[in-house]
This record gives C-alpha cells, sequence and structure tokens, in this order.
C-alpha cells in the first residue's frame, strides 16, 4: 500500500516536473518572459534548440535539488544539443565553481562571455571565477571592458573594484568605487571595498568612516564585517579582528575567508582545537578548500601528542590528499616535510619534499634556509633503509605548465 | 591616558608619568562607575607605566668589573621586581588585551635577564679559564631559575589566555616563546601558508532557469559535429 503511495506520489512529481519543462519551453517559444530568466542577449544566435533547452532546465533543478552530477551531466548534453545555449554553459559555469573545477569553469563562462557579452551574470560570473583562480588582473580586465560597454552594471562594477584592489590598482580601485557609489550610494560591498582600497593605502582613518558606513549600510554584509577586521588588525587589535571575522562567517557561512583568517589567528594563538573547528567548517561548506586542508593539518599537528598519534597521521593524510591535486603547492610540501622530519622522525622522508619546496617556491622565499637545514640534516643522518610502510608521496613526474 | 601618549611623543617623560599615574589611580578609585572604555583606558596606562619600567631595566647592561657588575645586577633585579609588581597589578585590572600583553612582559623580563646574564662578559678580574668557567657555572646558577621562571610565566600565561578565548598578538608571542623554551612539550610553529587575507569570495551570481529568448518549435537537425 505505502509503496503503492510512494509510486503514485514519485509520478505525480515527475509528471509535474515534465509540465514544468513543457511550460517553460512553450513560453519561450510563444516569445514570452521566463520569471526567472535573466540577461540580454546581442549577438544574434538561432533560436534555441527546445530539447537543449529541455534538458537545460532539468538540469537548473537537479543543481537546486542538490544533484550537481546529474546537473553537470544534463548541462553538457544540452550544450552538445545546441552549442550556442549560452544560458547553459553559463549555469554549467556556475554548477563547476560550486564542484571546486574552476578552470572546467572558466572555459564554459568565457565561451557564454562571447555568445553573450551583454550578460551582466555572465561577465560577474566570470570574473568571480578568474579571481578564485587568483586570476586577479585578467579578472579586471576582462571587467574593465564590460563595464565601460555598461557604465550601469553595479554587480560588475563592485566586482571590477576588488579585482583592482587585489592586483594591486589601488587608485583605479578607488575611482571605480566611487562611481559604484554615484550610482548605489550605500552599497555596503563597494563601501568596504573602498575602505580595504583606503587601508592598502595606509589611510587608516578614511578606511574606518568607509567601513563604519559599510556596516551602517548593512550591518549583516560578511565583506563589511570582514573590512573591518582587518582594519582592527591593521591597527593592533587583535580581539576586535577576531570579533569581527566571527561576525562575517555568520552573517555569511560561505564567508570561509573570514574562517580563514580566524583559523590564522587561532594557530598563532596555539590554540589548535579551536583553528580545527573553523577550518573543519570551512571544509563543510567548502570541501576542496586546499588553504583549509593545510590550516587543518596544522591545526591537528599541533594537538599531536604521545596520546594522539594519530592526529599525526591524519595531518599527514590531509597534507598527501592536497599535494595529490595540487603537486606544486609550496605549503604543503614544505609543511608535510616538517612533519616527517620534526614529528615522525622520518629525515629520509622529509628531504625530497624540501627539495620539491625548493623547486616550486619563489626564490626569494623566507624559509628556503630552513628547508636547507632539513636537507642537509637528512643528508647528515646514515643512509635511511625503508622507515614505513607508508612512503612520502612521490614528486609529479613533469611540471605542467602552470596558467598563472 | 591620551595626554600621556601625547606627552610621550613630545618628549616629555615626567608629563606622561604624572598623567600616567593620575589616569591609574583614577581608574581604580572609581572603577565600579567606568564603563569598558574607561577600564581600558586605566588598564592600559598601568601596563604603559609597567613599560616605562621595563625601558629602564632593558637600558641596563651586565658588564664592568665586580664591582659595577654587583650593582648593576642589583638594580637590573630591582627594576625587574618593580616591573612585574606593576603588571601584575595590571593583570588584576581585568582587560584581557592587557592582562595577556602583561603576562607576556613577565615571561620576557625573566627570560631577557637570563639570557642577559649568558651573554655577559666575564669582568677583566676573571683570567684563566678555570677562572671563566668558574664565572660561567656561578653565572648559570642564577640563568636557569631566571629561565624556569620565565617559561612559568609564559604558560601560565598562555593557558589563562586561551581559558579565557583571548587569541591574539601576545597570546601568539607566549605561545612562540614556549616553543622556544621547552620545544619538547610545546614544538615550535613552523608551518607555513598561513597569512591572513583580505580577498574572499563573492558570491557566484544565481542560476538562469530558462532562456529569454526564441526556442524554435520543432527541433533542428542534430548539429555536425
Amino acid at each position: 500500500m505505502n509503496r503503492k503511495i510512494r509510486r503514485s506520489e514519485g509520478g505525480s512529481r515527475r509528471s509535474t516536473s515534465d509540465l514544468l519543462i513543457f511550460l517553460f519551453i512553450l513560453l519561450a517559444a510563444c516569445g514570452g518572459k521566463a520569471a526567472t530568466s535573466k540577461g540580454p542577449a546581442t549577438v544574434a544566435l538561432p533560436p534555441a534548440n527546445p530539447v537543449a533547452v529541455g534538458k537545460m532546465v532539468q538540469g537548473v533543478q537537479a543543481a537546486k535539488d542538490g544533484q550537481r552530477d546529474r546537473a553537470v551531466s544534463l548541462l553538457r548534453e544540452a550544450i552538445a544539443v545546441d552549442s550556442n545555449l549560452w544560458e547553459a554553459r553559463y549555469d554549467l559555469g556556475v554548477v563547476l565553481v560550486g564542484a571546486g573545477d574552476l578552470a572546467g569553469a572558466e572555459d564554459q563562462l568565457a565561451t557564454a562571455a562571447k555568445l553573450a557579452p551583454d550578460s551582466q551574470e555572465i561577465a560577474v560570473a566570470l570574473a568571480e571565477t578568474r579571481r578564485r583562480r587568483g586570476e586577479q588582473k585578467l579578472a579586471a580586465e576582462g571587467l574593465s571592458d564590460f563595464v565601460q560597454g555598461h557604465p550601469n552594471a553595479v554587480d560588475a562594477r563592485t566586482l571590477y573594484v576588488a579585482s583592482l584592489r587585489e592586483s594591486g590598482q589601488i587608485d583605479k580601485a578607488i575611482t571605480e568605487a566611487r562611481e559604484v557609489l554615484v550610482r548605489k550610494p550605500a552599497d555596503a560591498t563597494a563601501l568596504a571595498e573602498l575602505a580595504l582600497s583606503h587601508l592598502a593605502k595606509g589611510e587608516k582613518e578614511a578606511a574606518a568612516l568607509l567601513s563604519k558606513q559599510a556596516l551602517d549600510a548593512n550591518p549583516n554584509s560578511a565583506v563589511a564585517h570582514r573590512a573591518t577586521g582587518l582594519l582592527d588588525l591593521a591597527n593592533g587589535d587583535d580581539a576586535e579582528a577576531f570579533a569581527e571575522f566571527r561576525k562575517a562567517a555568520q552573517a555569511d557561512p560561505k564567508d570561509t575567508t573570514s574562517r580563514l583568517n580566524m583559523g590564522v589567528v587561532l594557530l598563532k594563538a596555539g590554540a589548535f582545537a579551536k583553528a580545527e573547528e573553523q577550518y573543519r567548517q570551512i571544509i563543510a561548506v567548502s570541501p576542496d578548500d586546499v588553504e583549509a586542508q593545510v590550516g587543518l593539518s596544522a591545526a591537528l599537528r599541533g594537538q599531536a601528542d604521545a596520546q594522539h598519534t594519530q592526529k599525526l597521521d591524519e595531518a599527514r593524510t590531509l597534507l598527501e590528499k592536497v599535494l595529490v591535486a595540487n603537486p606544486h603547492n609550496t605549503s604543503a610540501e614544505f609543511n608535510l616535510g616538517v612533519l616527517y622530519a620534526d614529528f615522525l622522525k622520518r629525515p629520509a622522508d622529509a628531504a625530497p619534499l624540501f627539495k620539491r619546496f625548493e623547486s616550486d617556491a619563489p626564490s626569494d622565499h623566507p624559509l628556503r634556509a630552513d628547508a636547507d637545514k632539513y636537507i642537509s640534516a637528512a643528508s647528515a643522518s646514515q643512509p635511511s633503509a625503508p622507515t614505513s610502510s607508508t612512503p612520502a608521496p612521490a614528486p609529479p613526474p613533469a611540471p605542467p605548465a602552470s596558467k598563472k | 591616558m591620551l595626554l600621556a601618549q601625547a606627552q610621550i611623543k613630545n618628549g616629555d617623560p615626567r608629563g606622561a608619568e604624572t598623567s600616567l599615574d593620575e589616569a591609574v589611580t583614577l581608574g581604580k578609585r572609581r572603577s565600579r562607575d567606568l564603563g569598558a572604555e574607561g577600564k581600558y583606558a586605566a588598564a592600559h596606562a598601568r601596563y604603559m607605566e609597567g613599560e616605562r619600567v621595563l625601558a629602564k631595566f632593558e637600558q641596563i647592561t651586565i658588564q664592568g668589573d665586580v664591582k659595577q657588575l654587583k650593582a648593576r645586577l642589583k638594580q637590573k633585579t630591582e627594576l625587574l621586581k618593580d616591573a612585574a609588581k606593576i603588571f601584575l597589578d595590571c593583570v588584576s585590572m581585568g582587560v584581557a588585551e592587557w592582562t595577556t600583553a602583561a603576562l607576556y612582559q613577565i615571561g620576557h623580563m625573566y627570560e631577557a635577564f637570563g639570557k642577559a646574564l649568558r651573554d655577559s662578559p666575564p669582568p677583566p678580574e676573571v683570567k684563566t679559564d678555570d677562572q671563566k668557567a668558574d664565572y660561567q657555572s656561578q653565572i648559570e646558577e642564577f640563568a636557569v631559575p631566571m629561565e624556569e621562571r620565565s617559561l612559568d610565566a609564559y604558560e601560565n600565561g598562555w593557558k589563562k589566555a586561551l581559558d579565557l578565548g583571548i587569541y591574539n598578538q601576545w597570546t601568539a608571542k607566549m605561545r612562540d616563546a614556549l616553543g622556544r623554551l621547552n620545544s619538547e612539550l610545546y614544538p615550535p610553529f613552523k608551518e607555513t601558508g598561513f597569512e591572513v587575507r583580505s580577498q574572499g569570495p563573492l558570491p557566484m551570481p544565481a542560476l538562469i532557469d530558462a532562456p529569454n529568448r526564441p526556442v524554435a518549435a520543432v527541433a533542428p537537425p542534430a548539429e555536425k559535429k
């Protein structure tokens, strides 16, 4: 009986979903405006393929239901049917960002931007993806072109300000932030960005005034709390900074930067268990966050003692996982080296990691001398027979060309 | 307190001393009426008083002949006691930031004294190798307890900071010092990759539910790849 009811419920849900897809397609085919559709397309494109649109609608629904893999698969199918369906490419890009595939997302969004150069959503998503990949300058360049052609695109301009500031173009960031504020006077993000730009120039009083304005404009703005916290840090008021980072994390649970900052403060204070909590919360929201994994490994190492040696193993596993996904991550290389040398007492396993670190790190990295010492200590110790059943991770076969 | 800071900037140490004294006296006399800002200022003033004694303590170098050495050691010890008394008083005022700062400074003073003793050159009267070795072992008798007191101060201070949930530069400095003085129990934090960041991800725009442009009524033939 129950099974029957469930089957009938499932059937009704499926038919509702099919009906929705049909209605979407019908509305679009009749030239009607779907309630949540966005973004004009100025490049003359042939009408969208209804089969592709159907798959896209299903893909978006799957993404909203948390079925990320299914969403990716459906959106890819939609694009395979109609390669001009930029909306599906955009959606796929957004879903891939959520899955941590930033390179794949950037490819899709860049193609979407060529098909729909007037879409603010695409411009913003593409630039944000580039920021997350560490390509701040490229993000700023892309947005520069867009805001020139679309002076009232406030979201794009706000992100442009952030990208300019992060790529060191502070004066330009200040000018552009003012442009945003002319159009949207109480924009907390723009005010916070302006505060951070002034802070970067060492103008603390202006930064204080602006971060206060940002919080007045939106007391729940994570960016405004983060800016206030950074200002507090610059003023030497660590405790207030910590409180502001906490507020930022509460305001936006996805604001992993504030939690990362809290983790840093806690690690340096030696509050390793508290730091572990922060890093685990970041990983719960963003499972592939490399910095959180590196931070968590340090927090675990900090808690390890004779009674808690499993924490060392967990830290090692985490760092090895980071190095498999990011073979040139210098922090993971160095930290795993330290773990092997100082805590697992396996200097011979540490040496190759420090060598990898020296090969990957910038020539002026302050820890080069320390790495040298560890390498010398390892070679001074007797030639090592295999000391453990778990070998240190091997270096990658050949360094792939970095995109940065 | 602000007046004292201005006086220090303008090279008026006596004026600053008077202002700090007044700020601390006022803060203690009216501790029940004071709000958080007032208590903070009073504790800050007391801390600054301690810093001023600490500066005098650090100026005294341990060197010279035996007579000079005795006098200097006596003076340095007196200043250490005075500064420690002021810093402990600052701790008793119960303001988180200045409590941790003062606890750190107590540990720092003992550590600095121990190091100054070890680094001090033997007086000219000490000439032979035997005399030098003897001198060094006598110095060690003073330096070791200093280091132990410093370790105690850092350890208690750091634990107190963690108990109170105070995670600031002073907590970090105490943990750092523990790594330096007792690396067995408190391994130094050597890991890298932890810088406070100003940039963070901004939210991605929302998904587009469906295209806002014409959809062909009938699917065209499949695209040739």
